[in-house]
């Protein structure tokens, strides 16, 4: 370090704008300089100060002394639970080269079986697990702060801080928190005690803004629960019942009340709901030759054209925090329909299967397929209730109503609900419609499903054929998902189908995109089971 | 165990090529796969008709595949190695004629020194008339050289060092450029080294560079009064001027010092400088005590090959080139690979001890840079955003800015927040750590 401020000075400068003044020098490099002096030849400035700066560094190395610290404690972190055997770790490394859509699923399968074994990953692996495991769920970062351990858990409060963030919510966290983590808070107390979560938000609930009371609504409608009763009847009786609304953000904060109200079967609104929609249920003849001769009777509703007492915006404001007027008239001629559609998107399906006497599936054929709830919009026929179905399908988490829809309906919006359908739907739902090659219908299911034996074969089978004509090549990614999902026992078929091929110009791509990520897939999740 | 997961991923040419090797670790994935005391081998399926022959001499590390890449080792070379990572050497099968061709004709190689080709006098009096001539051509160049650094040198002084962080970069490029021309590498690199300096940095940039123009300047003040100088020393200035030293020369030189020992491999460190990669790689003889630098280059046209493991314990003969301090070397000759350390090795106990021979060593060789040490007991803590390490008396010095925080966070891992020994790399007044000791192992970071 120099610390002589005039060599500095004269060095920064140069010795243009400053002379060398040799009395200034510090005393050891002006004796060396002048050692220097007395057998050189005549020296310019510009030499004698390089040779300053050489003395300079030399002397000042030696002169500078060690910078200390006090009263830094170090302590050291032990670990409490054993580090995995190698055997396992074998199976990490494995599964860190495959490529991404396979790792993740096999990655967290494996973080699993450690935390269950109640092991640790090796010290020398925990950083790259870290790393990698950026790019898994919420539950899976969890798992992995359990088995890095003690010094894991300290490297994360300082290394992929953001990625790892270790929960901090504490009671103060309602009164002081960011919305953010008052919702972290709650979603918290709901898994722990819904009654006490809702008591919590209970005594906030008027100082609450709209758009944080309409955040914790659609918490608590996520995993509605009996518990839930009192305090949206609460809600409700104190603040929406037969109140007329016109704000934007209230009326779809009623309306959420008064649906979840809805799903709990609350009886003052149900049973107006249902005496009001009384007066419009019909029997016609069934349609269909049996049933004419069987002169089989089937439940309609026959909504008006006009609006009246029921089918009234103002009404229907106040009964369920509908907007009190038809706000897509393109879609909906008649007022009552525009109505009708927020009843289909707001009230549970049980509701009308009660009403309609006609299972889940009729209920959804009968809304998606009757003509009189169609609409002819650019020369095309819609559904035009489909939407509000498919808005209730996804925020009830109803699988039986998806797979009603499935079997009912297919296009693109439909395509929506396949995280939802039971695996038999899904997969009857892809067979049906021919949509073997849509890769994101796959992998919007989620990683833990399966596909049976028989549609793993089939599948094969049928890329293989459209390989064959040269329809279709599954590339790199879609080989990767399907590895995701494929069934072991169906493996054997797959390599029968890919050995007849050996040879063809396509089968090389076969083989590193479907066969081997599948192969590995599958070998790997074997390994994973048997630790 | 044959290696480590770990000492592969040090031998690779880069972490492409480790990530495919890791994709052929499969043993199924390889045929007529096999191994012996001096090699593992085995044939893949590549993209061509015929599968890919694969080998690597594990004694004397070295590999060959008959694959097409001019990485090495290859992606086929990591992937075999990684089929037999962690394993213990088990299996012991007859080595297939392909391979013991191969080993027969390395370790031909390696210990017989090939016959020179009998010249005549007049061969030889040619000869030495030609390095006479080429020697003096180059002296002609150097000495050019040397003044025209100088000169630059001087007009930086003249002009004062406040104007070096205006510079272009072509400004220091440009002269180190001209360092080359005049067959002085060795100058042309610290002139880079001035060109590299962090000059955003308002605290310490003019330190830095301070020193550097020192060292320069006191390096062709040597040069110019070599004559003065003992035939080794003059040695030392030469190379540090840009001579080479010839490696083929030190496996056979009887003369030099050459040291059989447990040499522990303790980092690797790679430099990319215009297309050329330095590979640097640091070795400490347990019983002697000494330390090697062993450097190996690479280019575009010459791929780097690396052939040492971190953490691993050679068995091996250590040859270094003459020097007034000796830290170049070359492994000459390598019996064995060992993982676990026969005996402690010696530590420096205090940062200050450290220093103190560090000093010394800079007595003899005044540009000593890139010297390791041992240092027992320190600990890894963050000062003011800036990761030092500290000793028992809490004495502290900074750690290198290219240390990553990836490599802290593996020292506090395999350390637990606490005191560990280490080796490091002392430059510039800081310091590089490159692994810890636990009881009879070293973990590179």
């Amino acid at each position: 370090m120099m610390d002589s401020k005039y060599v500095k000075e004269v060095a920064l400068l140069g010795v243009d704008r400053r002379k060398i003044d040799p009395e200034k020098l510090p005393r050891a490099i002006k004796s060396q300089l002048n050692s220097i002096d007395s057998t050189a030849e005549m020296q310019t400035d510009q030499a004698k100060l390089l040779d300053i700066l050489t003395y300079s560094t030399y002397y000042n190395n030696r002169g500078v002394g060690l910078a200390k610290i006090e009263g830094q404690s170090i302590k050291r972190i032990d670990e409490t639970k054993p580090y995995c055997e190698k055997v396992v770790m074998d199976v990490y490394s494995e599964i860190v080269v495959q490529d991404y859509h396979v790792r993740n699923d096999l990655l967290k399968s494996w973080v699993k079986k450690v935390d269950q074994r109640g092991e640790l990953v090796t010290a020398a692996k925990v950083l790259d697990l870290i790393d990698i495991g950026i790019s898994l769920d919420k539950a899976s970062k969890k798992t992995i702060t359990n088995i890095v351990g003690n010094r894991g858990r300290e490297i994360l409060t300082f290394y992929k801080v953001d990625s790892y963030k270790v929960s901090t919510l504490s009671d103060n966290t309602w009164s002081e928190g960011s919305i953010n983590d008052r919702k972290e808070y709650y979603i918290r107390k709901r898994k722990e005690n819904k009654e006490q979560a809702n008591e919590l938000l209970g005594n906030t609930w008027k100082t609450e803004g709209q758009r944080e009371q309409m955040a914790f609504l659609k918490i608590m409608s996520v995993d509605l629960d009996k518990a839930d009763f009192l305090f949206l009847e609460n809600i409700y009786t104190s603040e929406y019942e037969g109140e007329l609304i016109n704000k934007k953000g209230l009326l779809s904060s009623k309306l959420l009340v008064c649906s979840m109200l809805a799903r709990l079967d609350y009886a003052p609104l149900m049973s107006a709901v249902r005496s009001g929609l009384a007066d419009y249920m019909h029997q016609v003849r069934a349609s269909g030759i049996l049933n004419s001769i069987m002169a089989k009777k089937t439940n309609v509703i026959a909504l008006p054209q006009t609006q009246d007492d029921f089918w009234n915006g103002d009404f229907l404001n106040r009964l369920m925090g509908f907007d009190s007027k038809n706000m897509n008239i393109q879609l909906f001629d008649f007022d009552p329909y525009y109505w009708m559609n927020s009843f289909i998107g707001s009230l549970p399906f049980s509701f009308w299967s009660e009403l309609l006497e006609k299972n889940m599936e009729d209920v959804v054929k009968y809304f998606l397929l009757d003509p009189a709830f169609k609409s002819r919009v650019s020369g095309q026929d819609i559904a035009i209730f489909q939407d509000a179905i498919i808005f209730n399908t996804i925020a009830t988490h109803n699988t039986e109503l998806a797979d009603a829809i499935s079997v009912t309906i297919h296009n693109e919006d439909v395509h929506l609900l396949a995280p939802l359908m039971s695996q038999q739907a899904f997969e009857a739902y892809v067979s049906n419609n021919r949509l073997r090659t849509e890769l994101s219908l796959f992998e919007s299911r989620s990683s833990d499903d399966q596909w049976s034996v028989t549609f793993s074969k089939n599948m094969v089978s049928e890329l293989f054929n459209m390989c064959k004509s040269g329809r279709f090549m599954p590339n790199v990614k879609f080989g990767r998902v399907m590895a995701r999902y494929f069934h072991r026992e169906a493996f054997g078929h797959l390599a029968e189908v890919s050995k007849a091929q050996e040879g063809t110009q396509w089968y090389q791509v076969w083989l590193s995109n479907v066969l081997e990520p599948i192969r590995q897939s599958i070998l790997i999740r074997q390994r994973i089971n048997t630790l | 165990m044959l290696f480590t997961d770990q000492q592969i991923e040090s031998l690779a040419p880069n972490s492409a090529a480790y990530k495919a090797g890791r994709k052929l670790s499969d043993q199924i994935k390889w045929q007529e796969i096999g191994m012996s005391e001096r090699a593992i081998w085995g044939q893949i399926k590549g993209s061509g008709k015929n599968p890919y022959f694969t080998q690597v001499d594990i004694q004397d590390t070295a590999y060959k595949c008959s694959c097409p890449s001019r990485q090495f080792p290859c992606k086929h070379g990591l992937g075999l190695m990684l089929v037999f990572a962690n394993k213990e050497s088990e299996s012991n099968t007859t080595e297939p004629e392909w391979v013991d061709e191969w080993l027969k004709k390395r370790r031909g190689k390696s210990n017989a020194p090939k016959p020179e080709e009998e010249r005549t006098e007049l061969d030889i009096a040619k000869s030495d008339a030609g390095k006479a001539k080429r020697l003096k051509e180059r002296m002609i160049l150097v000495n050019s050289g040397v003044e025209e650094l100088t000169l630059w040198l001087q007009d930086v002084a003249r002009v004062g060092l406040l104007e070096l962080p205006n510079k272009p970069k072509s400004y220091f490029s440009d002269m180190a450029a001209r360092m080359v021309d005049a067959k002085a590498s060795g100058l042309a690199g610290w002139v880079r080294k001035l060109g590299k300096t962090d000059y955003s940095n308002p605290e310490e940039w003019y330190t830095e560079a301070f020193e550097i123009i020192g060292k320069i300047n006191l390096l062709l003040k040597a040069w110019k009064n070599r004559e003065s100088l003992s035939p080794l020393y003059m040695q030392t200035i030469k190379n540090l001027i840009g001579w080479n030293q010839s490696k083929k020369e030190l496996l056979t030189d009887e003369t030099v010092t050459a040291i059989k020992d447990h040499w522990v491999v303790l980092g690797i460190e790679n430099e990319v400088v215009d297309e050329i990669t330095i590979n640097r790689t640091w070795i400490h003889g347990i019983e002697s005590n000494r330390f090697c630098l062993v450097l190996n280059f690479g280019s575009p046209f010459a791929p780097l090959i690396n052939t040492m493991m971190v953490n691993s314990i050679l068995e091996a003969e250590v040859a270094f080139f003459p020097s007034i301090h000796e830290q170049r070397g070359i492994v000459r000759t390598e019996k064995e690979v060992k993982w676990k350390l026969p005996n402690q090795p010696v530590f420096h106990d205090t940062l200050e001890s450290m220093i103190v021979n560090h000093h010394d060593n800079e007595k003899l060789n005044p540009w000593i840079n890139n010297q390791p040490y041992l240092l027992s007991q320190t600990a890894l803590i963050k000062k003011e955003n800036q990761w030092c390490l500290m000793d028992n008396d809490h004495n502290i010095i900074p750690v290198e800015s290219n240390f990553s925080e990836r490599k802290a966070m593996s020292w506090l891992l395999l350390s637990g927040g606490g005191t560990v020994d280490i080796a490091l790399v002392y430059r510039g007044k800081k310091a590089l750590p490159l692994g810890v000791f636990f009881d009879d192992k070293y973990t590179a970071l």
